[in-house]
């Protein structure tokens, strides 16, 4: 099963099926990307899935592959975060006990969380060492991070000889 | 990349104070919708470049470029971006570390929020400091804080 939903006018793409975890997260990301419109494969491995697990894997590549069409997608694996102390932030009421859901980030030091069924966009430590401090920023330190979140660069690619597959973004090499 | 200096041509350049000697981006930054609260940091922010024996900072977007990205402060001119592509991450931390000091001094702590946004290696031309005013601690949070009992999360007690 795939659900697509659409939030703050970026694809989120949720899988549940096909060997991914259900609490992974697909996020298109191609503001950057398209400024790459030549690339190729260097080197390494192709997959059915943007997953390095075996199931997924279809093949090795040894030499440099030209790619038609290309897309940038980030597979992040959602952290967690929690509110310090009851407190209200864009006229959401947060209690310690809640849990928010740590996406990417967007820049200007704010990540995009999932709260109660709704995306924000809101300052928060991303990393342990942030909050570390006893003088710490409660721009930030207002929660404190239970878990980061794990986010890696996959390309989706068509390509007439191989068909559509999924590449690691390490493997890419940027030819303009 | 195109990415050197462009002086010459700072056709949306607007030195407000007349104090500095900032350099518009190579698309010229728009500069004109900056609010008091940006521009009054330009002598502190030229000062911190030049101590840390750094070449004049260029400031690479103001009110520009950033409509599609809602609650940005730059569309309000409460945010600037530096550029950064020129130098190393550790300069740029070091650069970022001290101007969030002085601000924090000068202005007091809070107000101020510097950001080194360090793209990852592929996007190094996109590397910039961004400085923004986002005294957004609402007082009602640190309220909050103080109703904390302990120091269980290692705050130190107003």
């Amino acid at each position: 099963m795939v659900i697509v939903r659409h939030s703050l006018g970026v694809l989120f793409t949720l899988f549940s099926a096909s060997g991914f975890a259900f609490d992974q997260y697909l996020l298109k990301s191609i503001e950057q990307f398209d400024e790459f419109s030549h690339v190729a494969v260097e080197r390494g491995s192709i997959f059915s899935c943007p997953s390095r697990t075996e199931e997924c894997l279809i093949q090795q590549l040894n030499e440099n592959v030209p790619l038609d069409n290309v897309d940038l997608f980030l597979k992040v694996s959602p952290g967690l975060i929690k509110p310090r102390f009851s407190t209200e932030i864009d006229g959401v009421r947060l209690d310690p006990d809640d849990e928010l859901i740590l996406l990417d980030y967007l820049m200007e030091g704010r990540s995009r969380i999932l709260f109660e069924g709704k995306y924000y966009r809101w300052k928060v430590p991303r990393s342990f060492e942030k909050c570390a401090e006893p003088d710490n920023d409660l721009r930030y330190c207002w929660a404190e991070l239970i878990r980061p979140a794990s986010i890696e660069r996959w390309m989706y690619v068509e390509q007439n000889h191989y068909g559509a597959y999924w590449v690691p973004w390490e493997y890419i090499e940027v030819l303009d | 990349m195109g990415y050197g200096y462009v002086s010459g041509n700072p056709l949306k350049w607007t030195d407000i104070l007349g104090l500095v000697t900032f350099k518009p981006g190579p698309s010229g930054a728009d500069v004109t919708g900056l609010q008091e609260e940006i521009t009054k940091l330009y002598p502190t922010i030229d000062s911190t470049y030049e101590d840390l024996g750094h070449d004049e900072p260029v400031i690479t977007s103001g009110t520009d470029s950033h409509e599609d990205k809602p609650g940005s402060l730059h569309n309000d001119g409460l945010a600037i971006d530096i550029r950064g592509n020129d130098k190393d991450e550790s300069d740029n931390k070091k650069l970022a570390d001290e101007l969030q000091s002085r601000l924090d001094t000068q202005y007091g702590d809070g107000d101020y929020d510097v950001i080194f946004e360090d793209k990852p290696e592929e996007y190094d031309m996109l590397d910039h400091i961004h400085i923004e005013y986002d005294p957004d601690v609402p007082p009602t949070m640190r309220e909050d804080m103080n109703n904390v009992k302990g120091d269980a999360y290692g705050y130190c007690p107003a």
